[in-house]
């Protein structure tokens, strides 16, 4: 937590330094697997899929970028394992609040907008559930997750843009509930692809 | 190996296309991948901790017991590469270095004998790209670029687990011919020099290895993000 506050304080102090551009907007989302139960080995099910709605922070200080906002995905449709092939569990339900933390590099397209691609990772906030045989196990787990991002501003105005944005994130949560008892030895995997669309302001542009 | 051959038709397109070639460059890159190794799984996990999937199925907790989770590795990396553009096509030679840097460790219990297990994986690889694909320059001063290819890649996946009465480590080295498929960007400081960013998937794995007392796939599949500097010039 200690480390979120100071990346978002180095963040607003270089907003306030910023010549350039401040952006911020709103996010719509999709992750299929949310959760990664395709990936786990000798697990059969219907994977869960979470749509999510976020607010988008960008600073564009000339060719490099900064990224943050926070997102909050929910599944819409839940991951469901379809016989005994992970043990007790049967159901899970991840919700991912999720803060972006990125940096890279801006590519301008003149007039059109911008392509940017970067690095770092995201601080995720899990919670939900896990639905068992022997009851429901609630997740409540903070990580960080490496990741790497790419996206594209497509101006609409002279002060506003459509977004499109893919990220890519590893990061595994410690074990929250039980295959077989006594051990708790089933983990969720926030892992994955997410692609958002959005809108976004640029506060100061010109 | 019957995969070398497509590496052998590469080269010859590569060294082709240097005949031809409206611009050379070369750069060099630092960078990471977020998740190094895949699952990290051995014979010897799946027959003596209940780990089919290694790290995958590696931790489990209970209370009152102090196991710290083992999360996923992250591997730092290095490299550098020579790219040849002619008509918005590229060819693309290099090679990349990753070491994982953190990640990999941690304590479980053993399901057996309920004692606690410290475990550590570990693994470096190189890997030779040979890559080619579309390099699109907009107004002259910045290009983003698509493409796709093989690689040859070598690296060394090493385990160990401990515990009061356990004591095994393995290590498995091996090469794959992976496949990549990259996206990149670069921006035009001035006409010779140019700072850009590149994504790239690998996605292969070795034969299984065995060492003798565990076997074991070398996986080199993953997500390689790098910085780059690159120097250009026109032949």
């Amino acid at each position: 937590m200690k480390r979120i506050v100071i990346i978002l304080v180095l963040f607003a102090s270089n907003i306030l330094y910023a010549e350039d551009k401040f952006s911020a907007g709103f996010s719509m989302g999709y992750q299929y697997d949310a959760g990664m139960l395709s990936d786990k080995r000798g697990i059969q099910a219907d994977v869960q899929q979470n749509i999510s709605a976020g607010l988008v922070l960008k600073l564009d200080m000339s060719r490099v970028f900064l990224r943050s906002g926070v997102e909050y995905s929910y599944p819409f449709s839940k991951g469901e394992i379809t016989n005994s092939s992970a043990g007790a569990v049967q159901e899970t339900e991840v919700i991912i609040t999720e803060v972006p933390v990125y940096a890279g590099i801006n590519i301008p397209l003149r007039d059109y907008g911008v392509f940017y691609m970067g690095g770092g990772g995201s601080y995720i906030f899990g919670s939900g559930r896990v639905k068992t045989s022997s009851g429901s196990e609630k997740i409540n787990e903070q990580l960080f997750g490496y990741g790497l991002i790419a996206g594209i501003e497509s101006e609409i105005y002279s002060d506003a843009s459509l977004l499109f944005e893919w990220e890519y994130l590893a990061a595994r949560s410690s074990p929250v509930a039980s295959t077989s008892p006594p051990y708790d030895d089933y983990y969720i995997d926030y892992s994955g692809h997410r692609v958002r669309f959005g809108v976004i302001y640029h506060f100061n542009r010109y | 190996m019957k995969n070398f051959k497509y590496i052998i038709i590469l080269i010859i397109i590569l060294c082709t296309a240097v005949s031809y070639a409206a611009e050379v460059s070369i750069s060099a890159r630092l960078g990471y991948s977020p998740a190094v190794g895949g699952s990290m799984s051995s014979g010897w996990q799946t027959e003596n901790l209940g780990a089919p999937d290694g790290i995958n199925s590696i931790n489990r907790s209970q209370s009152g017991t102090g196991v710290s989770t083992v999360e996923v590795p992250v591997g730092a990396i290095a490299g550098a590469d020579l790219r040849i553009i002619k008509d918005s096509i590229y060819y693309k030679a290099g090679i990349e270095y990753v070491h994982i840097i953190s990640g990999g460790k941690g304590k479980t219990i053993d399901p057996a004998t309920a004692e606690i297990v410290e475990v550590t994986y570990n693994q470096w690889s190189f890997d030779v790209p040979l890559t080619a694909g579309v390099a699109l320059l907009f107004w002259g001063e910045s290009r983003i670029y698509l493409g796709g290819g093989v690689a040859f890649a070598y690296g060394t996946y090493s385990n160990s687990f401990k515990s009061a009465t356990l004591d095994h480590s393995a290590s498995f080295t091996g090469y794959a011919i992976p496949l990549v498929a990259e996206i990149g960007c670069e921006y035009m400081l001035n006409e010779r020099v140019s700072a850009g960013c590149d994504i790239k998937y690998i996605h292969g794995t070795s034969p299984i290895i065995d060492d003798g007392t565990d076997y074991a796939r070398v996986d080199f599949t993953g997500f390689h993000i790098t910085a780059s500097a690159a120097l250009h010039f026109n032949i």
